[in-house]
């Protein structure tokens, strides 16, 4: 009883040296000032429009800074890839930088430069883009090199072979990381033949790429009537549209376009626990997950905060149990991948041989806890602090703007879902975050993936469901 | 006590199109408080989000000689709990707010900032005072911290095939003054041996408000900021800080080169860099427009010569006061070429495929257009980091740190822009070969005999 009243009394008194306050890190600091009430996230001035030919157009000015970012993205990106040529659009994606009809690889480079910018490219399962940024004075220049780059690539010989050599040093380096490896193996694990299912090509399919493929693929995947031109920054939106307009115009895409990907379905059954083997791992990397919703599904902004709450942030439930009271892992975390047809809700640690089963369990449990009672008015609060404010911080610069625009194109969504984010969190209550990790945080249906030394790992699963 | 006025500056740029001129405005305020801190203010109206930097003017150039490694941990420490917000505590605030922050050591400061919603100002203020006023000086935290350090290191250093021999090997061939040539890792001897007293001594002698810039960047008035500040930071008391010792060093007399074997390098690389004149002299922003002509980008002069021309190299990075950023330094600097080359190529032929390149600035120049497209490379990669708050926030923190006042910071575009052909072949002078130390790693010599015929070495 005594030590009860004396654990409260320390706890108002202020600090002295003879009777330190039994402070920790989650009570806060008394005399931190309150926040003050939150302000809105500003919505982008998004103006649009629609080619004849079909491309979509959607310029924000954005003052400030006098830069520019440019951005073409297409729909498609590796879930365009057939059986037959896993990783594909991730070397057109390169191979795009290698030259056109009227520049050479170096000539891009130096016009790239002189614009006071970087070419990129890339492709993710939804899209491939071609993004440049420099200063706004040069926007004519920026918008005919990603014209150039989309209509006219050449595809020459030595930069194809640039591009396949660089590939093969890229798949040696990530075939060593064991992250990579188990991230491989869930998506196939969990889409099986959907184009979801591969996420890198292999030494077969990087060999397999030539100059001809590059160029009929190009032409085929790349057309206005799946692209989205994006122009963020200190500019006009009427001149640029126009200047879109005569570099775009007449752009049109030959063979027949590829289908969108169909919505995936979740596999049958309960839990799968994969192991994969990597001998002499001192570490195994876990990944446990389902299929998730569509973004556009009611359950999505429920979704987000339950995430965040579970997995998503620092002082979530499973970083402070794994991380912060057991100290198994490091750096544990979870997040949700939004795909076009159905992405994924998944939890990763990379954890000690011995205490693998031990934080599996830890995770399952935590999903479970998430599945079965409803989190606290402070986690509600706290992960809509998390997600808004990151968001705001994310939108400050015009490639962060950009970012998400093309997200939200490539999910189907319209700008204005930026604006409703804090509305549609405000509105999600216990009950729904409860709800929707009943669905995608199911322990008992989940997907496991663990790579590591099977010999030594096995026997730890086992009392998880792994088979023996 | 003074307040500078606010600024508007126009980023002159001559787009040789005719296009207009791109302008910037930054309104800057600047205030120091009576301990000494000085603040800075830039308001942005729009979107929500404050960049804050709190920076102290220490980095690891100056820490105790027989403690290297020792400013970095210190950074490590600031986040290791005070008093009145025990470990955790500002990780937990940062992001309940909707923030994120970090620190970073650097030769000359050492920064901690933070990006979060607007709302939340007053408590970022009320923890950077906090760990302002005193930290927890406990061992067990520092103990904590060394471990978190040392694994930094094992990760970053050990681990990495060329041990990052930029921050350890090359000023140590480069330089002689001890602050300019020793690693800033530090050595685990160093770290091991660091106490609670050195802890207490070094917070004492350098995170002391006069030896500090807060700066902060966002939809906040100045004078909001400014009264804020003083209510969070004004009774802080100020400190004893050692005066600067003089860090230049002239030109080396003769070149230097190391040649070590890394057992985890599959292909050769080395790093070559020269001594820097000070900040302020005449070549400082000719020789950061050379470093960027001859290193940045596919279009860079060494990457046409050493790996699309000659086939010589496979990757070419570097440039002008790599560590720090900018022309933000005392004493000096250097200039860094790293250069990861083919096997069987001897580093001699690596050597004189540079050397060669920078004779040909110097004895031709640069052709105009060149040196157009080079400058407007620097100055957009200059915009872009100051497009987000906190990274306006950081350079306006150097800036004030630096210089006391924004103006030379501000004024940045017109140095650029300032820069002649003639300027660029004055400063490729100052990359002889005598001047220059290099550092050769080379995969283990049975591994390199086996794949390059020619052998490593010459």
């Amino acid at each position: 009883m005594k030590l009860v009243v004396g654990l409260l009394l320390a706890a108002a008194l202020p600090l002295s040296a003879e009777n330190p306050k039994k402070a920790d890190s989650m009570t806060l600091p008394e005399d931190l000032p309150a926040l003050l009430p939150d302000k809105p996230l500003p919505t982008p001035d998004v103006v649009r429009a629609t080619l004849p030919n079909g491309l979509v157009i959607q310029v924000v000015r954005k003052d400030g800074v006098p830069l520019v970012s440019v951005r073409l993205v297409v729909r498609g990106g590796l879930s365009d890839d057939g059986p037959s040529e896993p990783g594909f659009a991730q070397l057109l994606a390169d191979a795009l930088k290698e030259g056109t009809a009227g520049r050479s690889g170096p000539d891009l480079a130096t016009a790239v430069q002189g614009a006071g910018g970087d070419l990129a490219t890339g492709a993710l399962p939804d899209s491939l883009t071609i993004g440049v940024s420099g200063l706004a004075t040069k926007t004519p220049l920026l918008l005919d090199l990603v014209a150039d780059v989309a209509r006219r690539a050449s595809f020459p010989a030595e930069g194809v072979a640039r591009v396949k050599a660089l590939a093969h040093e890229r798949l040696e380096t990530d075939e060593s990381d064991p992250a990579f490896v188990a991230a491989r193996a869930f998506s196939r694990a969990l889409y099986g033949s959907h184009p979801y299912g591969v996420i890198a090509p292999t030494a077969a399919s990087i060999d397999a790429v030539t100059s001809e493929g590059l160029r009929t693929e190009s032409r085929r995947r790349l057309r206005p009537e799946r692209s989205l031109l994006l122009v963020v920054g200190a500019v006009d939106p009427a001149v640029v549209t126009a200047e879109a307009k005569r570099l775009f115009g007449s752009w049109k895409g030959s063979g027949e376009a590829p289908p969108p990907a169909p919505e995936a379905k979740s596999p049958a059954g309960t839990r799968r626990i994969e192991i994969l083997d990597r001998p002499g791992s001192v570490q195994s990397v876990l990944v446990v997950g389902l299929l998730g919703p569509l973004r556009t599904s009611a359950d999505a902004g429920a979704l987000e905060l339950a995430m965040t709450i579970y997995g998503g942030a620092f002082t979530s439930r499973l970083v402070q149990n794994l991380r912060e009271e057991k100290g198994y892992t490091y750096s544990p975390g979870a997040g949700i991948q939004w795909l076009a047809a159905r992405g994924t809700v998944r939890s990763r640690a990379a954890v000690r041989n011995d205490v693998t089963g031990a934080s599996l369990g830890e995770i399952f449990y935590e999903m479970t806890r998430m599945a079965t009672t409803e989190p606290t008015d402070e986690e509600m609060e706290r992960s809509r602090r998390v997600f808004v404010g990151l968001k705001a911080i994310s939108l400050q610069t015009s490639p962060g703007l950009a970012d998400e625009l093309s997200r939200l194109w490539v999910l189907g969504l319209a700008p204005s879902e930026i604006g409703l984010t804090t509305e549609t969190l405000a509105k999600v209550t216990k009950a729904d975050v409860k709800r929707v990790s009943k669905r995608y945080l199911a322990s008992s249906r989940a997907l496991v993936v663990a790579v590591g030394d099977a010999a030594r790992i096995r026997e730890e699963l086992a009392p998880l469901g792994a088979a023996e | 006590m003074l307040s500078a006025a606010a600024l508007l500056i126009p980023a002159l740029l001559a787009p040789p199109s005719g296009a207009p001129s791109p302008r910037m405005s930054l309104p800057v305020k600047t205030r120091v408080l009576s301990n000494g801190l000085t603040v800075v203010v830039s308001e942005q109206p729009g979107s929500p989000v404050v960049g804050l930097t709190v920076l102290y003017r220490i980095g690891w150039r100056l820490e105790p000689k027989n403690r290297t490694g020792f400013a970095h941990l210190f950074e490590h420490l600031m986040f290791g709990g005070t008093p009145n917000a025990p470990k955790g505590v500002f990780d937990r605030v940062c992001e309940g707010s909707g923030g994120t922050n970090n620190g970073q050591t650097r030769p000359d400061v050492t920064i901690y900032w933070e990006s979060f919603p607007s709302p939340a100002l007053d408590r970022f203020l009320w923890l950077e005072a906090d760990r302002m006023q005193t930290l927890a000086f406990e061992a067990a935290a520092l103990d904590n911290q060394r471990d978190v350090v040392k694994e930094e290191i094992r990760v970053n250093v050990q681990n990495d095939p060329y041990g990052l021999f930029e921050y350890q090997d090359l000023p140590k061939a480069l330089f002689d003054k001890w602050e300019n040539a020793h690693d800033g890792y530090g050595d685990f001897h160093d770290l091991d041996a660091a106490s609670v007293a050195d802890v207490k001594g070094f917070f004492a002698a350098y995170y002391r408000p006069n030896n500090a810039v807060l700066a902060v960047v966002g939809d906040v008035p100045a004078e909001e900021v400014f009264s804020k500040a003083e209510r969070f930071f004004g009774a802080i008391p100020r400190g004893e800080t050692p005066a600067r010792p003089d860090l230049s060093e002239p030109p080396r007399a003769e070149s230097a080169v190391v040649v070590k074997e890394s057992a985890l390098a599959k292909t050769p690389a080395l790093g070559m860099g020269w001594r820097m004149p000070v900040r302020t002299h005449a070549d400082a922003i000719p020789l950061l427009v050379l470093g960027e002509l001859l290193h940045n980008g596919r279009a860079a002069r060494l990457y046409a010569a050493l790996v699309e021309g000659s086939e010589i190299a496979t990757e070419i990075s570097g440039g002008f006061n790599p560590f720090q950023g900018g022309a933000w330094y005392d004493g000096t600097t250097l200039l860094l070429s790293r250069i990861a080359y083919k096997r069987g190529v001897p580093y001699a032929k690596v050597l004189a495929a540079v050397d060669a390149e920078v004779v040909r600035i110097a004895k031709e120049g640069v052709p105009a257009e060149e040196l157009s497209r080079v400058k407007t490379k620097i100055l957009a990669d200059w915009y872009a980091n100051l497009e987000s708050r906190f990274g306006l926030s950081m350079e306006l923190a150097q800036a004030i740190a630096f210089d006391g006042r924004p103006d030379g910071f501000l004024e940045f575009p017109r140095r650029v822009e300032a820069v002649t052909g003639k300027d660029v072949r004055r400063a490729a002078a100052w990359l002889v070969p005598s001047g220059r130390a290099t550092v050769v790693v080379t995969p283990l010599k049975g591994e390199a005999g086996k794949a390059g015929k020619a052998g490593a070495t010459p």
